[in-house]
């Protein structure tokens, strides 16, 4: 039983440190795009996908948090699937590298 | 053919005869409210946690690796100087943001087949696509080094 409890804490653990992570691979992103402008002499299109990075960062530390409350609770709610939740950031990364290439690359 | 057949057969019957749900929710699941042993009638009954959170993990993963290959385009297009071929650097930026794309999109993919399979008791589906990810980044690596070797030796 306690082998159970722990296991399941540790589960818990590691998804909401997953979250946590991909927020933080968000904020490289803007970081990384935020480069260029520390020369000065950049228009808009240098800085919406860095804005772009660092408001889903936001969203994905939310969605994190948001896990974390909801797999504290020790037996889980029957519906823990976060389908709207990855969606949301599957999508979003979508968004963030076709506009930075539009932006950035090409 | 003769010798294939009755073995189909009866890897057949015994697939069949399995209880379709039964892999993927454990005896002891403790998502699943105690004193209720007959609620696998619904084909939508949720799976074992420990399916839907290794699921996840494995989706974020994915968004982290196509994080990566995106910082990288914008690194090379933003801090390394211009290769001997003019242009060679931004087609290698956008190469990497292609397999970016190609990879979060797959992540996304294989997080619905891996939640379908898992709430509906199927096998998981296979999955080829980090071959074809590895063989995309060492022709980015192998064309990289290609540039670099020619700019050493042209100056």
């Amino acid at each position: 039983m306690t082998d159970a409890t722990e296991d399941r804490g540790l589960q818990a653990e590691r998804t909401t440190l997953s979250w946590s992570r991909t927020s933080f691979a968000f904020l490289v992103n803007g970081a990384v795009l935020m480069v260029k402008n520390l020369e000065g002499s950049v228009g808009p299109a240098a800085f919406i996908p860095a804005a772009l990075a660092g408001a889903v960062a936001l969203v994905t530390y939310v969605i994190a948090l948001q896990r974390q409350q909801t797999l504290r609770q020790q037996p889980f709610r029957t519906r823990i699937t976060p389908r709207r939740q990855v969606y949301t950031i599957g999508i979003a990364s979508l968004v963030l590298i076709v506009v930075t290439t539009v932006a950035q690359l090409l | 053919m003769d010798k294939i057949w009755p073995f189909v057969k009866i890897c057949r019957v015994e697939t069949l005869a399995l209880p379709r749900p039964a892999r993927y929710i454990m005896a002891e699941n403790p998502a699943t409210p105690a004193g209720e042993p007959d609620a696998d009638s619904a084909a939508q009954r949720e799976p074992d946690y420990r399916f839907t959170l290794a699921n996840e993990r494995t989706f974020l993963a994915w968004q982290r690796t196509a994080l990566g290959l995106l910082a990288a385009a914008v690194a090379l297009v933003q801090l390394v100087p211009e290769l001997t071929i003019p242009g060679a650097r931004r087609a290698l930026a956008v190469g990497l943001a292609a397999l970016a794309i190609l990879t979060s999109g797959m992540g996304l993919l294989r997080w619905q087949q891996a939640d379908r399979a898992v709430r509906r008791g199927d096998p998981l589906p296979r999955q080829p696509s980090p071959a074809y990810l590895a063989l995309g980044l060492s022709f980015v690596g192998v064309i990289a080094l290609g540039l670099v070797i020619a700019k050493a030796v042209m100056g």
